[in-house]
């Protein structure tokens, strides 16, 4: 085994473990995550099999699909932070939007205003 | 006639305009109108202005954008059973004897929401810098093909909504992308509109307080990732 290989395992099932355990992601999530972890363990085991799938799907070199597929994943898990993005965001705006209209100044009367203005001078 | 111009409630979004915003008030106030300045986690001394004034007072604790802020004092004014509700901006770009022009279509019940527009009126088309004249066209045009609510104008922030269209439209682009959302939840609720003819003094600091020109392409993505991704 080559020291990239070493690496690259080491990440992978590093990557999953951190994403499994401490996101606690829903059943649907941790299946996508072992399954994408996998294959990318058998593809870094077995450098020459992602060659003959790529060839299957029309693609030349195994690491050309490797990356068009780490690219697809790389801008879908971006569209997802920046959704979750937006309904932090949302809820943020809410609980500052209550906040702040439960802490209104209401307005005085002008007199009364006047009054408080000439209070502080004096 | 009082009680119809008290139930009217300019909400004045600000975020650190202690230049402009004592002027303004003191406009607004001299014409009877419930005011409600929206202080978006300014950090300069917008506050302190606000305090000085009989309006009603929101203050976010931090900056959220102008759209947040409107959608603030909107909430605010519905709870106080506002009739009509005006957008006005704190930059001194508006002027306030237009808003009894503003709000008469709405008192006609011929219209739910009235936007204003520079391009009505040839003396008003012309105060616009040439450049932004050009930019609000385009801008248009992409509001139109977005929301399917073609105006004459884009990106003005002097409208005014009833009731109804107050509670129906709900802002939630936080940023500037809010005009182009509002038109968006107007046709979406299928609410009446027009457009009046408002003038919009540009001034070197409303200049330099408004949007930057790039910041159109912003709102273009803003709007249409929301799109996407509603």
């Amino acid at each position: 085994m080559t020291l990239i290989q070493v690496i690259l395992l080491l990440m992978i099932l590093s990557l999953a473990v951190i994403t499994i355990a401490r996101f606690r992601v829903r059943f649907f999530a941790t299946l996508i995550v072992c399954m994408v972890g996998a294959t990318g363990i058998v593809f870094v085991l077995q450098p020459e099999l992602s060659s003959v799938v790529a060839r299957m799907l029309g693609v030349g070199r195994g690491a050309d699909l490797v990356m068009y597929f780490g690219l697809l994943g790389l801008a879908f898990t971006i569209v997802m932070l920046y959704s979750k993005l937006r309904s932090v965001e949302s809820r943020m705006t809410e609980i500052i939007r209550a906040v702040s209209i439960a802490q209104v100044e209401i307005p005085k009367s002008t007199d009364q205003r006047n009054d408080d203005d000439n209070g502080q001078h004096d | 006639m009082l009680s119809v111009i008290s139930s009217v409630f300019i909400v004045v979004p600000a975020f650190n305009e202690e230049r402009s915003l004592g002027q303004v008030l003191s406009t607004l106030c001299s014409k009877g109108y419930s005011v409600v300045v929206v202080d978006d986690g300014s950090t300069d001394d917008t506050w302190s202005i606000v305090c000085r004034f009989p309006v009603s007072g929101i203050r976010h604790i931090v900056n959220l954008g102008q759209g947040a802020a409107l959608q603030t004092g909107m909430k605010f004014a519905i709870l106080q059973r506002a009739k009509i509700v005006v957008h006005f901006d704190a930059d001194g770009q508006h002027c306030a004897d237009e808003i009894s022009h503003l709000i008469e279509p709405i008192l006609r019940n011929e219209a739910d929401v009235v936007f204003g527009s520079r391009f009505l009126r040839e003396e008003d088309r012309l105060q616009i810098p040439i450049k932004k004249r050009l930019l609000l066209k385009a801008a248009t045009v992409v509001n139109g093909l977005l929301t399917g609510l073609w105006l004459s104008d884009a990106h003005n922030g002097m409208r005014a909504l009833n009731l109804e269209a107050a509670r129906k439209v709900t802002i939630k682009e936080n940023g500037y992308a809010h005009a182009s959302e509002i038109l968006l939840r107007v046709r979406e609720a299928g609410l009446r509109f027009t457009e009046v003819p408002t003038k919009v003094a540009y001034t070197e600091y409303s200049m330099a307080k408004g949007q930057p020109l790039w910041n159109s392409i912003n709102i273009a993505v803003d709007v249409l990732l929301r799109r996407i991704l509603q």
